[in-house]
């Protein structure tokens, strides 16, 4: 297929809601986002080819106000490029942001390829490499920056203590003094022994509908696709709780590695500390709907404009027959989770055409809907493409 | 293009004639990865992935998050710009 046919393929009907932000992070007064930047192809203005990125602190207007490279595009940094293609998220921690970063997978002497894990931090206004993990090729790694140069490693595999009571995808590393080599130093039991399933295979099948959510003394995991969640102190590099937003979650739900329906819509940081999310009520979790068109998206070989027909299908017939939003809030320092007898003030509670479940926290408690990163991304594009000529 | 190289050892060749049972035979294989190219949805259906991996011949790979679209990438893409270098410590 041609370029310009799958361009063609992927240019959608109409603007209307955009899902799946990833959490932001505070930093003093601002947010810090992700930001890709591109340019459109001409006559397709909703699709934009990621050139670049960057992490951006935001203000309340959602005004960059400072840029922080990806580790990729620091000059002089002591490893290629190519070994540094796949980032998994920047992460601030006592003023300080880290990094994990892969790519091409590498050789050993006797021919076996493994992947290097590269941990960077910024600090003094340039990125610094702290050290290394290695690992398969078919292994992910998260770093979570904890106090004392520890980090919560969180991955898709067993990584390496073979006791079966010891499978978790959670650990505690740290680098010895004087070395350049990641250690994993224990394992964190998930603590979701009610779900048997969660962890009995190969790899964490919702690895990457998992999000992170950084707070000042806590992250807090949530997957998206059944809402286990876990929170860790930052200060201990330990597990605080494993729970669940949703009393409807079973084993079986687990074990069919969620909802039918990813039930999460947006979950961000709130500056007091706490979780905030909003979702589909609850109480049509399990209706089934939805899965019609889920049997439909899994067609091999669909085109593009198929599958993005099927989505705005999908999204008109959920929207009729679930048209509320639900807010919850979790606290991590015991984990309770609240579900919120109304929106958040400047949230919305029922679905409109046009109007982003996505949301970002504002400093006074409030919330602004739409999606920052698509903003940031449509504001880059406008700013780059020259201007119509005046008649 | 970077060449991703796989060896199968003692296969029987064509014609009928077969290497001798004690030597392995290795072939090599050569895998072109594309160079792909990675694409974000401005707009679109509330539900539908926002990032897309796209190359010719191929059909686009839709993803939920850059992460994982940039996983993807790494597993089946090749755009290095570079030849592979020592890392120094």
């Amino acid at each position: 297929m041609k370029q310009k046919v799958i361009l063609k393929s992927l240019f959608v009907l109409g603007l209307m809601a955009v899902l799946h932000a990833q959490p932001s992070q505070w930093v003093d007064k601002l947010l810090m986002v992700r930001h890709s930047t591109g340019s459109t192809v001409p006559d397709y203005p909703g699709l934009m080819e990621v050139t670049g990125s960057a992490q951006v602190l935001i203000d309340e207007e959602n005004s960059p106000q400072k840029g922080i490279p990806n580790l990729e595009d620091a000059p002089n940094f002591p490893i290629s490029k190519r070994y540094l293609s796949m980032n998994m998220g920047y992460y601030w921690y006592d003023g300080i942001l880290y990094t994990t970063a892969s790519g091409s997978n590498e050789r050993n002497e006797d021919g076996s390829q493994f992947l290097r894990w590269t941990i960077a931090k910024w600090e003094d206004e340039e990125w610094h490499c702290l050290g290394y993990m290695n690992t398969d090729i078919a292994t992910m790694l998260m770093a979570i920056p904890c106090a004392e140069g520890r980090f919560i490693i969180f991955s898709n595999k067993n990584l390496k203590f073979e006791n079966p009571s010891d499978r978790t995808p959670f650990y505690r590393a740290s680098i010895p003094s004087g070395k350049n080599e990641f250690r994993l130093d224990s394992p964190i039991a998930h603590g979701m022994n009610e779900f048997p399933s969660f962890f009995s295979g190969q790899s964490l099948t919702n690895y990457f509908h998992c999000q992170i959510v950084m707070t000042d003394e806590y992250s807090t995991i949530i997957d998206g696709k059944t809402g286990l969640f876990w929170v860790f102190s930052l200060e201990k590099a330990s597990l605080v709780k494993a729970g669940t937003i949703f009393k409807s979650i079973t084993p079986e739900i687990v074990a069919n590695n969620g909802y039918s329906v990813s039930p999460i819509f947006c979950i961000q940081p709130e500056k007091e500390g706490t979780v905030l999310m909003n979702t589909e009520n609850e109480k049509v979790l399990t209706d089934g709907i939805g899965d019609y068109y889920d049997k439909l998206l899994a067609t091999p070989n669909l085109s593009v404009e198929e599958i993005l027909k099927l989505h705005t299908l999908r999204d008109e017939d959920i929207a009729r027959q679930r048209p509320f939003i639900a807010w919850y809030r979790l606290y991590p320092e015991n984990g309770r989770v609240e579900k919120l007898s109304m929106a958040p003030e400047g949230g919305i509670e029922i679905k409109e055409k046009g109007i982003s479940f996505s949301f970002r926290p504002m400093l006074d408690g409030s919330v602004k809907m739409g999606n920052i990163s698509s903003q940031l991304a449509q504001d880059s594009v406008k700013k780059r493409e020259p201007k119509a000529t005046d008649k | 293009m970077f060449l991703s190289i796989m060896f199968v050892a003692s296969m029987p060749m064509l014609g009928g004639a077969e290497a001798p049972a004690d030597v392995a035979t290795p072939h090599v294989i050569a895998v072109a990865k594309p160079t792909c190219r990675l694409w974000q949805l401005l707009e679109g259906p509330p539900d539908a992935p926002r990032f897309w991996v796209s190359w010719d011949g191929g059909v686009p790979q839709s993803f939920y998050t850059e992460t994982a679209a940039r996983a993807y990438m790494k597993e089946h893409c090749d755009n290095s710009e570079d030849e592979p270098e020592d890392i120094i410590f």
